[in-house]
């Protein structure tokens, strides 16, 4: 075997790498998580213009997060939402373009979500082949060095 | 006999002092590249959906705890600006890249002719 075709890599080497690798499994996973939530969200949104498009519609009203005092309430006709666009801006549009708008946002985020999944993929099989390098030879030590006492 | 660890002969440590030091230059470079990179895109996108509107649009913007109400035009005005300037921005992270990466490999180099004239393999030694 030529010397091009072989790479010595330390233990330490392989751990670092594999530290490396679980630091950026986490904020892969992490960022899955954001757009997910984001997702649930944009559903909430369509959802909601949906439902109270019409108007007439009898809805009770958080005043706080936690939800100490609700307020009782009557929708009326919905005109015009206005929509994020991104950067803290946002547009006033009526609920048809709102909900066109809120689709393409959600292929977006469909689409950023099924690209991270895979460099994730990709990135677990890397760490759980270093994994199982290190593996063997933690057993390897464990073992002793082979034909002692020969 | 002593690890190769153990005396590291100066004028390779200070190329790999000089290589990891690139290293981190290169990092940091990259991770400012991908913050400019990033808006950029949310700012294609917004213009983009812009695009698709009337120009009697009403735009807000959230400024502190208020929705501030501007027109479309200027908002179009605002982005471009500031896209333009991430634009020149981006170009001349690539450049300093790029010659960052050349530093880079031109160390690297160095340091492995470096290894290999201070740590031959001993005669006779076999290699696999």
């Amino acid at each position: 075997m030529t010397e091009q075709n072989r790479v010595e890599v330390s233990v330490d080497q392989l751990v670092a790498q594999a530290e490396q690798l679980r630091d950026y499994i986490n904020r892969l996973q992490n960022m899955v998580r954001e757009l997910t939530d984001s997702l649930i969200s944009i559903e909430s949104s369509k959802e909601a213009i949906g439902l109270l498009g019409s108007g007439g519609r009898e809805l009770l009203l958080a005043t706080d997060r936690k939800g100490y005092v609700i307020l009782e309430g009557v929708t009326v006709s919905l005109g015009k939402v206005l929509v994020n666009l991104g950067m803290n801006y946002y547009v006033e549009v009526d609920p048809k373009t709102g909900v066109e708008m809120l689709n393409k946002e959600e292929e977006s985020v469909k689409t950023n979500i099924q690209t991270l999944q895979e460099e994730l993929s990709k990135s677990v099989s890397a760490y759980n082949e270093i994994a199982a390098i290190l593996n063997q030879i933690q057993q390897a030590e464990r073992q002793g060095p082979s034909g002692e006492g020969e | 006999m002593k690890k190769m660890a153990e005396r590291v002969p100066p004028e390779l440590q200070a190329q790999v002092v000089k290589l990891q030091q690139l290293q981190n230059q290169l990092g940091n470079l990259i991770a400012e590249k991908n913050v400019v990179e990033s808006e950029l895109r949310e700012i294609n996108r917004i213009l983009e959906s812009l695009s698709t509107l009337p120009a009697d649009s009403s735009i807000y913007k959230i400024v502190g705890n208020l929705l501030v109400k501007f027109d479309k035009a200027s908002v179009e005005k605002e982005l471009t600006e500031r896209k333009e300037f991430l634009e020149i921005r981006s170009k001349a992270y690539q450049r300093q890249e790029s010659e960052l990466r050349k530093q880079y490999e031109s160390v690297q180099k160095k340091v492995n002719e470096l290894v290999s004239k201070y740590y031959k393999p001993p005669a006779g030694a076999e290699k696999v």
